[in-house]
Order: C-alpha cells, then sequence, then structure tokens
C-alpha cells in the first residue's frame, strides 16, 4: 500500500553522512533561487520584461510590509534580506514539491526498501527545526543589537521585583516555545498536505487531485507568507524600548 | 472502532481553532468596518493571529498523523 513515513528517509551514505530526500530537493531549491538571482542581477536595467520587473514588485512588496510591521525605515533596510530569503526559499520549496517527478516517481532501492528519491523539503522536521532555530537566533541577535547587552539581558532577568522576576523567566519560555511553534507548524501543514495528495491519489487517481493541488498551492505561499511575516513580528517586538523606568 | 485514537484526536482537536479563527475574523471584520484607514494593518495583524490560532489545529493533526503511522 502507501508508505508514509514521518521519519527521515536516507537514500545515500557518503562517507559516513546519511543524506535524505528531502535533502537533495533543498540543495535543488538553493541552486534555483541562486540562478534566478544572478539572473537578475545581471538584467537588472531591462525596462519592459515582465520576469525582471515581477521580481522588483515582488522584493518590493515585502520592504513596504517590512517597513509598516516595524516602522523604522533603517531597520527595515536592515531586515528585509532576512525576511525575503525566508520568503523566497520557503515558497520556492513548497511550490517545487509539486511538479511531477518528486514523491513516488523515481526511486532508489536501500536496504529499507523502496524509497522516492526527492521529497518536499519542509516535510521533514530537520529543515523546518533548522528555520525554526535561525529564525529564533535572528530575532535575539536583532533584539541584542537594537537594545544592547544591558537592555536585552534585563528583559530576561529582571530581580526588580518578584513579579518582573516571573515574567523574565515567562520570557524565556516564550522563546523557547516559538523554536517549536514555528518548525510545527511549517512541519504539520506541508507533511498534512502531501499525505492528503498521496491518498487522493491512491483512491482517485484521475482529476479529482487538481483541487487539492491547488490547494496545496495555496497553503504552500501562505505557510511562506506566516513564517516571515511571524519572524518579523518578532524581531518588532523584541526591539521594543521600554521608556520608563519604574 | 468509534473511538479511534487518531480520529478523536483531529475531532476534539479542531474544535478550540475553529472557534478562535471565527472570532478574530469576525473581530477584524467589525474593526475594519469602523475604521477603514487602518485596514492594511488590521490585515495583517489579523492574518497573524489566524496563522497563531491554526498552528494548535496542525499541532493536533501531527499527533493523529504519529498515532496512525509510527508503530
Amino acid at each position: 500500500m502507501i508508505n508514509i513515513e514521518i521519519r527521515p528517509e536516507y537514500v545515500a551514505h557518503i562517507k559516513g553522512l546519511l543524506i535524505t530526500n528531502t535533502f537533495l530537493t533543498s540543495l535543488l531549491t538553493t541552486f534555483i533561487v541562486s540562478v534566478f538571482a544572478i539572473i537578475f542581477y545581471f538584467n537588472r536595467k531591462k525596462r519592459k520584461s515582465l520576469l525582471f520587473n515581477g521580481i522588483k514588485v515582488l522584493i518590493y512588496n515585502l520592504l513596504k510590509l517590512t517597513e509598516t510591521v516595524v516602522q523604522d525605515k533603517k531597520l527595515a533596510r536592515k531586515i528585509l534580506p532576512l525576511i525575503a530569503t525566508f520568503f523566497l526559499f520557503i515558497v520556492t520549496a513548497n511550490l517545487l514539491a509539486l511538479f511531477p517527478g518528486f514523491l513516488g516517481s523515481f526511486f532508489v532501492k536501500t536496504a529499507q526498501g523502496k524509497i522516492a528519491l526527492l521529497r518536499s523539503p519542509n516535510s521533514d522536521l530537520t529543515t523546518t527545526l533548522a528555520l525554526a532555530l535561525f529564525s529564533v537566533i535572528s530575532i535575539q541577535f536583532f533584539s541584542l543589537r537594537v537594545l544592547g547587552i544591558k537592555n536585552y539581558l534585563a528583559r530576561f532577568f529582571n530581580f526588580a521585583n518578584p513579579v518582573n522576576f516571573f515574567i523574565g523567566f515567562f520570557e524565556i519560555l516564550s522563546e523557547a516555545t516559538k523554536i517549536f511553534s514555528f518548525s510545527f507548524r511549517l512541519f504539520g501543514n506541508i507533511l498534512s498536505g502531501e499525505v492528503l495528495l498521496l491518498i487522493i491519489g491512491f483512491l482517485v487517481p484521475y482529476i479529482i487531485p487538481l483541487p487539492f493541488m491547488v490547494l496545496e498551492i495555496f497553503v504552500g505561499i501562505v505557510q511562506a507568507f506566516i513564517f516571515s511575516a511571524l519572524t518579523l513580528t518578532f524581531i518588532k517586538t523584541s526591539t521594543i524600548r521600554h521608556l520608563t523606568k519604574i | 472502532m468509534a473511538l479511534h485514537p487518531s480520529a478523536f484526536t483531529m475531532a476534539v482537536g479542531t474544535i478550540s481553532p475553529a472557534l478562535a479563527i471565527g472570532i478574530i475574523g469576525a473581530a477584524a471584520l467589525l474593526a475594519m468596518a469602523r475604521n477603514p484607514q487602518a485596514s492594511d494593518k488590521i490585515q495583517i495583524t489579523a492574518i497573524i493571529a489566524i496563522a497563531f490560532a491554526e498552528a494548535i489545529a496542525i499541532y493536533a493533526l501531527v499527533v493523529a498523523l504519529i498515532l496512525k503511522f509510527v508503530r
């Protein structure tokens, strides 16, 4: 029957390193995004091209979103590369996995049986956990940079009175749950889309998967937007300076 | 048979997120009707709040998938 695996599936064993099929797809995603970036850089002065004007509109809208949330133009320009990279990587990874050839076309024979050669990167908890860790560490970095080290530590360890001490403790807890929540949101959405498409493809392979693929396209774009917008919001709330000292 | 664990997890686990998303949507609409100028900010905040609420349903889904497919 269908083989649905939640654990990562290893397809190659190179010098002691285990390589998963989702890693191969993320390499492909990185390659595609880099190729687009390089082509855009060398042709950025062209006037009438749909592709290059489209990329400009996309980055401009991301910049406007960043400025609306952060409300500080200098900080927005510094944050924009991070937010845009999250958005572009996750969107490309999610949309690429809907092309023919992924999850169920090319197989590799290994000791555990037949394993698909390519699979959506975010359907693996390792990729989403890596993205979530990167996001939370960047939030700490931007907070440290804007607030300075004394105010940054005062966010978590505040010994003025017992109430503030508990608030600081819950701040630490909330940072840890951010990692959990970021990774599981993306993982759950993409994995459930894959399971849904597999089961529908097993039941009625002709025509019926189409509405579900449209749903998957929509979910892929929305989840990428939510990941980057949430990172943006957390950077904004972590760089608030408390103006009055009580 | 009626209380299959993964089905029960999903059935109970999606009650609250559905309610929460409905309440957030209604509050966002009322706010936009009252103040059409702030429409952009209200929309972004509403989408972010809906993402938080939906994540809870996704946690229930992941638990249901683990119960079903991991022996």
